[in-house]
C-alpha cells in the first residue's frame, strides 16, 4: 500500500460517491415499492419529491465520477515514478492487474451514469413519467457497480508495491509484446488507418441520414456503429493516432497526452470520442421508449441536439486526432 | 442558459443578503483548505527540491557493510570496480556528520580531493589549504559568521580546530547544501581521525545509463560486502518517503475536514426560519423545485471556489512566504539544521486537482440532502402563516 | 363570447393528513365554475376553507378527489412541476402577509417570478419599471422592501403579481392590514384590473370588498362546503 495524497483523495471520493449512490438506492426502493401515480395521498407527493432527490444525488455522484476517473488515470500517472521501469500512467497501471479493471469499470461505470441522467431529464419533462420503475431498477443496478469500483481501486492501491518492476509503456505497447494491447500497437498501420477511417465513415453516414430521416431501424444501426466505432478509435488511438500526436515512431500511450508537454491534447480528444459515442448511442436506447406515447414527443425534440452533439464530437475528435497526420511534418506511411 | 444566468443572480444576491453566515462558513472552509493544501504544497515543495538535487547525484554510490552496518570502504575497492568493463570513474568520497553542542545543529562534512561535485558557490572558492572550508548558508544563518571569518569545530578528541571560511554554497535546491562544510579532504581526514586507506563511500561513473544496474550486480557479485546503492533507488526511496509522509499528514488533516463537514452539515440543515419562508414565496410565486436546487447548487459552487481560491492563497503564503512554520517540524526531519528555509514554489495542476477533490466533494456532499429538503418546501405553506 | 369556464371544479375534496388520527377534511365535494373576467369573492369564517380553496384554485397544492380543470386541461394530478410552470405563467398572488423578501429590492421583488422563465432579464426589468411606474413608485426601485409603508408594500405585492401579465388574480384577505382609505385605492386596482379583462378570485371576510360593486360573483363556504352563491 502506497499512502499518497491523490491516492487518499480518490478512495475519499469514491466511499462518497459510493454513500451518494447507497441513499439514492433506498430512496429509489421506496419509490419502486410505493409509487402510485393515480393516488393523491400525501406519501405519493413525498415520494414525486424524492424523485428530485434522487436525480440530483444521480447528477452529482455523475460529475464526482468523471472527475475520479480523470483523478485515477492522473494519480496513475503520478505514481509511476515509484516503479523502476515504469515511464508513465501505462507502467503504473501494469503495475498488478487490478488497475485496467478499474479503468475499465470507470468507463463503464461513466456511460451508463450518463444514459440515466439524459433519460431521467426527459422523463422529468412530462407529465406521467413513464420510465419511473426501469430508472430505479437501473439505479439499483449502478449502485453494486459503483461499490465494486471502490473496492477494486482499494486492491490497486493497496496491491501497489513500489518495489515491484513493471514493463513501462514501452514495452507494453511495443510491437514484441503480448496481449490485445500490444496486438493494436503491432498492428500494421495501413490497415489499421483503413479500417478506423472506414468505421468512422460509417458512423458519420448513418448519423447523417439519421439527421434527415425519421426511419426507425436507423437507430439501432447507429447505436452499433458508436460502439463499433468507440472501439476502433480507442485501437486507432493506440495504435497510430498517438504516434502523429507524439511525432514519435514508438511511442504508443494513450495517457501522456492528457499531460501539459502535449498541451493537453488529450482532454478534447477523448471528451470529443465520449460525446460522439454517448450521443451516437443514445438514440438507439431511447428508440423502444417511443411506446410511451407521453415520451416519445420528447425524445423527437430531444435527439435532434443529440446528433448535432454527436456529430460535434465526432468532428473535434477528428481534428485533434487527425490534424498532425494531415498538417504535421511527422509522416508514418511511406517508411 | 438566462434562466441559469438570472438564478446564479439571486443566488449571489442572497447569500450577500446573509453576509455573517456566508462569510463565517467561507472562513472556516477556507482555513480548512489551507491546512491541507500546506501540507500538500510543503511535501510536493520538498520532494521537488530532493528529487531535483538527486538529478546530479552519482550513479551508482557504493558503501560497505559489515555486521550489518554502514562501514569504511577500502580505497582498493574503487581499482577492482575501476576494471569492470563499462565503467568510467571511480571515486573515493570522504564526508562524515558532525554535531555541535552549542548550536544543537548536525552539519555534514565533505573533504574534497579529485572529486569535485558540481555544486555551485554563492560566494568565494572552494578551500585548497588545510584550514580552509566552504559552508552552507543554513551554517551562516546559525552560526553567524560570513565569508572570511572563522569557523571553529571540535574534533573527537576535544581539540578545537579553526577553519577561514573562503565561499558560502548557493544551490538551485537549498536542501542538501544547506547544512554543508566542505574542507579539504586531508584536513577532513585529520579531523576525522580517518586511516588515509579507507573512504566513506565509493562514487562509480558508469559510460551507459542501462548498465547501471548490471553494473550494480556486478559490484555486489564481486565485492559481496558492499552494498551498491543506485541514484534510481535513492529517487524511489525519497518519492515513497515524501507521498509517505504527505499521506501521514493528510490523514491527520482530514480530521480537519470532518470537523468542517459536520459543520457544513449544521450550517445547511439549520437554515433560518426566514430562509425557509423566502424558498415557500419563491415556489409559490412559480419556481420550480429544480430551480430552487440550482439555487443551492449555485450556493454552494460559490462558496467552495471562494474558500479554495481563498484556501489555496493561504497555504500558498504560508508555505513558500512563511516558509510553513506550522508544519515544518513534522514534515522535514533528518537534520535539525534548517532556520531560513526557503522553499521555491512548485505546485502543480495535480495538486490542485488532489486538493479541489479532497475538499469540494465532501462539501457538496453534505449539503445535498438539506438542499432537497430545503427546495421541496410546500409551496402551499405560504398561504397559512 | 360563448366559451368554456377558466376554471372548471367538479366535486372537489381537499383531506389533509389523511389515514392519520388528525385527519382533516378541508373541502368536501365541491363543484362550481368559475368563467373568465369573473371578479369572485370567497367568504366564510375561519377555518371554512378558504385558504385551502384558494391554494388549489392557484395550483398551489393537490386535491385528494375530484378535479379541475383550468382552461379545459385537467390540473388536479399533475406534478408539482408543471403546476408550478401553470402558477408562474397565468396566476398573479396577492398574500394576505404580502410575502415579499423584506431584504431585497422593490425591483428585485417585482421581477422574482419571471427569474426562472426564459424571458430575458432586460425584458423582464422593463416590464417591472412599468409596472412600478403605474404603481407610483417609481422612485423606489433600488429602496428595501421593509423600509416601505403598508400601502407601499400592498402596491409592490401586486405589481409582482402582475409582472407575468397573468390570467387570474388571486388575494388572500388583501384588506386585512389596510385602513378604509387604502382599502379603497386597492377597489380601484383591481377594478382597473377586471377592466383590462384578468379574472379576479378574493378570499376575504370584509364587507367593504365583497359588498363592492365590483365583485360580480360570492362564493361563501361554510364547513368546506357551499354555503350560498349569490351573484349581485
Amino acid at each position: 500500500m502506497i499512502l499518497h495524497p491523490g491516492i487518499l483523495a480518490l478512495l475519499c471520493g469514491s466511499t462518497i460517491i459510493l454513500i451518494v449512490m447507497l441513499i439514492a438506492s433506498w430512496h429509489g426502493l421506496k419509490i419502486l415499492l410505493y409509487w402510485d401515480l393515480s393516488s393523491s395521498s400525501e406519501q405519493q407527493l413525498l415520494l414525486e419529491r424524492k424523485t428530485w432527490l434522487i436525480s440530483t444525488l444521480l447528477n452529482y455522484a455523475l460529475v464526482g465520477q468523471m472527475l475520479s476517473a480523470l483523478l485515477f488515470v492522473f494519480t496513475a500517472d503520478d505514481i509511476h515514478r515509484l516503479f523502476v521501469g515504469a515511464m508513465c500512467a501505462t507502467g503504473a497501471l501494469n503495475a498488478n492487474l487490478v488497475g485496467w479493471l478499474v479503468l475499465l469499470i470507470k468507463g463503464a461505470l461513466l456511460f451508463i451514469a450518463s444514459f440515466w441522467v439524459v433519460l431521467n431529464r426527459l422523463d422529468q419533462r412530462t407529465e406521467d413519467a413513464p420510465l419511473t420503475r426501469p430508472k430505479y431498477l437501473v439505479l439499483l443496478a449502478m449502485t453494486p457497480v459503483v461499490g465494486l469500483d471502490l473496492y477494486l481501486q482499494w486492491r490497486y492501491f493497496s496491491g501497489l508495491q513500489p518495489e515491484v518492476i513493471t514493463s513501462c509503456c514501452g514495452s507494453l505497447f511495443s510491437a514484441e509484446g503480448e496481449g490485445v494491447a500490444a496486438g493494436l500497437a503491432g498492428m500494421p498501420v495501413k490497415q489499421s488507418m483503413q479500417l478506423f477511417f472506414g468505421v468512422v465513415g460509417g458512423y458519420l453516414v448513418i448519423l447523417l441520414v439519421c439527421m434527415r430521416s425519421q426511419m426507425a431501424l436507423l437507430r439501432p444501426l447507429l447505436f452499433t456503429a458508436s460502439v463499433l466505432m468507440f472501439f476502433v478509435s480507442l485501437g486507432a488511438v493506440v495504435s497510430f493516432l498517438s504516434l502523429y500526436i507524439y511525432q514519435m515512431p514508438s511511442h504508443h500511450c494513450p495517457f501522456d497526452m492528457l499531460q501539459a508537454n502535449y498541451n493537453y491534447v488529450g482532454y478534447p480528444l477523448y471528451a470529443g470520442l465520449f460525446c460522439a459515442t454517448l450521443f451516437g448511442m443514445l438514440p438507439g436506447i431511447a428508440q423502444p421508449l417511443n411506446k410511451y406515447a407521453s415520451i416519445c414527443s420528447e425524445i423527437e425534440r430531444a435527439e435532434k441536439y443529440w446528433l448535432r452533439i454527436a456529430l460535434a464530437g465526432m468532428l473535434l475528435f477528428l481534428t485533434i486526432g487527425c490534424w498532425q497526420m494531415f498538417f504535421g511534418s511527422f509522416r508514418l506511411l511511406g517508411y | 442558459m438566462r434562466r441559469q444566468l438570472k438564478i446564479l443572480e439571486y443566488t449571489l444576491s442572497s447569500l450577500l443578503r446573509r453576509k455573517y453566515k456566508s462569510f463565517s462558513l467561507i472562513a472556516v472552509y477556507a482555513f480548512t483548505i489551507a491546512v491541507l493544501g500546506s501540507v500538500l504544497f510543503l511535501t510536493q515543495s520538498l520532494k521537488s527540491e530532493a528529487t531535483g538535487s538527486l538529478v546530479s547525484a552519482p550513479e551508482i554510490v557504493v558503501q560497505r557493510v559489515s555486521a550489518g552496518r554502514h562501514d569504511l570502504v577500502p580505497i582498493g575497492y574503487a581499482e577492482v570496480i575501476s576494471k569492470f568493463p563499462g565503467v568510467k570513474s571511480v571515486t573515493p568520497r570522504v564526508w562524515g556528520y558532525y554535531y555541535d553542542s552549542l548550536v544543537k545543529a548536525n552539519l555534514t562534512l565533505i573533504g574534497i580531493g579529485e572529486y569535485q561535485e558540481q555544486l555551485e558557490l554563492l560566494d568565494g572558492r572552494l578551500p585548497i589549504k588545510p584550514d580552509e572550508c566552504a559552508i552552507g548558508m543554513g551554517i551562516v544563518n546559525v552560526f553567524g559568521p560570513g565569508k572570511g571569518d572563522a569557523l571553529v569545530l571540535e574534533n573527537s578528541a576535544s581539540t578545537s580546530k579553526t577553519f577561514k571560511i573562503t565561499g558560502v554554497f548557493r544551490a538551485a535546491s537549498n536542501l542538501l547544501t544547506n547544512d554543508l562544510v566542505v574542507l579539504p579532504e586531508a584536513a577532513l581526514r585529520q579531523f576525522f581521525a580517518m586511516d588515509s586507506t579507507l573512504a566513506t563511500d565509493l562514487v562509480v561513473e558508469v559510460y551507459n545509463q542501462r548498465e547501471i544496474k548490471t553494473l550494480a550486480k556486478k559490484i555486489k557479485y564481486h565485492l559481496s560486502d558492499t552494498r551498491p546503492i543506485t541514484r534510481d533507488e535513492i529517487l524511489h526511496t525519497y518519492e515513497t518517503l515524501f507521498n509517505w509522509r504527505s499521506g501521514m499528514m493528510l490523514a491527520v488533516a482530514v480530521a480537519a475536514l470532518i470537523a468542517f463537514c459536520i459543520l457544513a452539515w449544521d450550517k445547511a440543515t439549520g437554515i433560518t426560519a426566514e430562509e425557509k419562508r423566502e424558498i415557500g414565496v419563491l415556489k409559490a410565486l412559480g419556481w420550480e423545485t429544480a430551480d430552487v436546487l440550482t439555487i443551492k447548487f449555485w450556493e454552494g459552487l460559490v462558496i467552495s471556489l471562494t474558500s479554495f481560491l481563498l484556501g489555496v492563497i493561504a497555504a500558498w503564503i504560508h508555505v513558500f512566504v512563511f516558509s510553513a512554520p506550522a508544519l515544518t517540524p513534522l514534515l522535514k526531519g533528518w537534520s535539525v539544521l534548517f532556520p531560513a528555509f526557503q522553499l521555491s514554489p512548485v505546485v502543480d495542476f495535480y495538486q490542485l486537482f488532489v486538493l479541489a477533490f479532497l475538499t469540494i466533494g465532501p462539501y457538496l456532499a453534505c449539503t445535498l440532502i438539506p438542499a432537497w429538503k430545503t427546495a421541496t418546501t410546500d409551496p402551499e405553506q405560504v398561504m397559512r402563516d | 363570447m360563448a366559451m368554456s369556464p377558466l376554471l372548471r371544479i367538479e366535486q372537489l375534496s381537499k383531506v389533509y393528513n389523511r389515514y392519520r388520527p388528525d385527519e382533516m377534511m378541508a373541502l368536501k365535494d365541491l363543484s362550481f365554475q368559475i368563467s373568465s373576467g369573473d371578479v369572485v369573492a370567497l367568504t366564510g369564517p375561519s377555518g371554512s376553507g378558504k385558504t385551502t380553496m384558494l391554494s388549489l384554485l392557484g395550483c398551489l397544492s393537490r386535491p385528494t378527489t375530484g378535479s379541475i380543470h383550468f382552461k379545459e386541461r385537467n390540473i388536479s394530478r399533475l406534478p408539482e412541476r408543471f403546476l408550478a410552470h401553470i402558477r408562474r405563467e397565468s396566476f398573479g398572488f396577492v398574500f394576505q402577509h404580502y410575502n415579499l423578501l423584506r431584504d431585497c429590492s422593490v425591483l428585485e421583488n417585482v421581477m422574482l417570478p419571471l427569474y426562472p422563465s426564459d424571458q430575458p432579464w432586460r425584458e423582464i426589468k422593463q416590464a417591472a419599471v412599468q409596472l412600478l411606474e403605474r404603481f407610483d413608485l417609481a422612485g423606489m426601485q433600488r429602496k428595501k422592501v421593509k423600509l416601505l409603508s403598508g400601502g407601499e408594500q400592498q402596491r409592490v405585492a401586486i405589481a409582482r403579481a402582475l409582472i407575468a401579465d397573468p390570467d387570474v388574480v388571486i388575494a388572500d384577505e388583501p384588506t386585512a392590514h389596510l385602513d378604509r382609505d387604502l382599502s379603497e385605492d386597492l377597489l380601484d386596482i383591481l377594478a382597473g384590473l377586471n377592466d383590462v379583462g384578468k379574472t379576479i378570485i378574493i378570499a376575504t371576510h370584509d364587507p367593504l370588498i365583497y359588498n363592492a360593486g365590483l365583485i360580480k360573483r360570492r362564493i361563501n363556504l361554510r364547513h368546506g362546503q357551499l354555503d350560498e352563491e349569490s351573484a349581485p
